[in-house]
């Protein structure tokens, strides 16, 4: 093998394991509580642990993208053997250069969330309909856990029956209950 | 003017100008990353790289806020329209001008407006919302006939802005604005309900607001609330504190190496090429598995790869160098 072939094979297996597709939005239809479910292979309570951004070509185009290792803490739908996955959401920093889609999911170091998560065409998991599927959750003044708004949520069309509106501010349990519901 | 009658008067101005201060609800868009958080540190908390929310306004704020350095921004909007949408490149070229001139007539004062012009660059067959790092750039607003390149966000996705900025300055560097056609229905009229045709006035007025670095408002009634509504093509009150807070009349404006309003590194209608180079970092622990390993893998094969090619010469220049 001659230096051209084998400096082409290597950029080949680079670029098949690193391409990928990316979910991200900043104005968005509201996702049903059903639709959300149906669309996620995997929906679990889960921690970040520690996170890395670098570049990636996203649907043809350069972006930035953040991989976050996240510990699962309770696996309610889905794959309920792994203790952690990891999760790739658009946006981060790299070096010199910040990256920014409002409406992505943004995972927060050592912050416990219910995440909707999907697998791309690459077998990359992504958050499902990005903040749409993302609730970070809270201990609120009586002890319960609580799911919050994420952050950074995209501009909304309707909503009165969304997966937003039916579970931002419930107790986390109550929540499950309905996620368990939604997938029969 | 005693100083007794002019207490209450004094008084009464300051609490209407506290109130005045803090009604507004917008939110700016912060350099802080959005992985760190100072309620979930268990170490100090750095301000100028953890975000942390505001307890007033619910924004997420954090290190510097994004801005254009220069007063004069270009923008470009891809030559094709929308066959589907039935919106050619002219319409969507003055609903564009429309909405970014809504931002730049804000009244920031009774005489000074944002300290912020918008220039037409023309049409630019690039569709890509992409920085280049080394080569010419476009700010790019573009619709999505024949796919959307983000399949797996299904069909809910209207509109994407994606924004690149210098993390220590908040200098936005580019911006840029993908509207799906393929699997939504953009109108020019005043659009319908939750289901139905979406007003695209309405849509790139809220878009246009990420462009200039403005992140969501908890007031309902602002084009950048987080809610669309029929007909929200109008700036109110908090979209207008908004963008004066961000690019204020009497700031100090700077145009780095450029010729007005061109974009860095230059100007093209076509994309960039692929680039080259190492780009990676580490937030948290370890980092993970799999792909970004890849990329790595690829370096360490080229640095191999090099370091044998040179031996092989060095091996060759010796040779050469024996005496025969």
């Amino acid at each position: 093998m001659d230096r051209r072939q084998s400096l082409g094979l290597m950029g080949i297996f680079a670029a098949t394991l690193a391409s990928a597709n990316v979910a991200h939005a900043t104005t968005a239809r509201a996702v049903s509580l059903p639709d959300l479910v149906r669309r996620s292979t995997r929906v679990a309570r889960a921690t970040a642990l520690d996170s890395f951004a670098r570049s990636e070509d996203i649907g043809g185009a350069r972006h930035i993208v953040t991989y976050s290792r996240m510990r699962i803490d309770d696996s309610i739908h889905g794959p309920s053997g792994d203790s952690e996955t990891l999760v790739r959401t658009l946006g981060g920093r790299v070096a010199d250069l910040g990256e920014i889609v409002h409406g992505e999911a943004e995972l927060v170091l050592h912050e416990t969330c219910l995440v909707f998560l999907m697998i791309d065409p690459n077998g990359v998991e992504v958050v499902t309909g990005m903040a749409q599927g993302h609730y970070p959750i809270t201990i609120d003044g009586a002890g319960t856990p609580r799911l919050r708004l994420s952050r950074n949520m995209p501009q909304l069309v309707g909503g009165a029956t969304s997966a937003v509106a039916q579970l931002t501010g419930k107790p986390f349990t109550e929540a499950r209950a309905l996620i368990l519901g939604a997938r029969r | 003017m005693s100083g007794l009658r002019l207490l209450p008067r004094l008084a009464a101005a300051s609490f209407a100008f506290a109130l005045s201060a803090h009604s507004y609800a917008y939110c700016l868009t912060y350099t802080c990353d959005p992985s760190r958080d100072c309620a979930n540190s268990a170490t100090a908390c750095d301000p100028n790289k953890y975000c942390t929310t505001d307890s007033e306004t619910g924004c997420r704020v954090g290190g510097k806020p994004l801005f254009w350095a220069s007063s004069v921004v270009s923008f470009d909007v891809q030559r094709d329209g929308s066959k589907l949408a039935d919106i050619s490149y002219d319409q969507l070229l003055t609903v564009v001008s429309n909405a970014f001139q809504r931002w730049v007539d804000a009244a920031c004062d009774d005489s000074h407006g944002p300290s912020i012009k918008l220039k037409d660059f023309g049409p630019v067959e690039c569709a890509k919302p992409e920085y280049n790092k080394s080569q010419p750039n476009q700010n790019v607003i573009t619709f999505h006939d024949s796919e959307w390149p983000y399949m797996n966000t299904g069909a809910e996705t209207l509109a994407l802005t994606t924004v690149f900025f210098n993390p220590d300055s908040g200098e936005i560097y580019d911006a840029n604005i993908e509207l799906n056609s393929n699997q939504a229905t953009f109108v020019l009229g005043p659009g319908q309900g939750d289901a139905g045709a979406v007003d695209l006035n309405a849509v790139l007025t809220h878009e246009i607001g990420h462009f200039l670095g403005l992140s969501h408002s908890s007031n309902g009634s602002a084009t950048m609330y987080s809610q669309y509504k029929v007909g929200m093509t109008t700036l109110e009150d908090d979209d207008i504190a908004a963008i004066c807070a961000s690019l204020p009349p009497d700031r100090t404006t700077a145009d780095p190496g450029n010729p007005v309003g061109v974009p860095r590194h230059g100007f093209s209608t076509q994309c960039g090429e692929p680039e080259t180079g190492c780009c990676a970092s580490t937030i948290g622990g370890k980092a993970p598995s799999s792909g970004p390993l890849a990329l790595w893998a690829f370096g360490l094969g080229l640095i191999a790869w090099c370091g044998r090619s040179k031996r092989l010469a060095r091996a060759k220049r010796s040779e050469r160098a024996l005496p025969r």
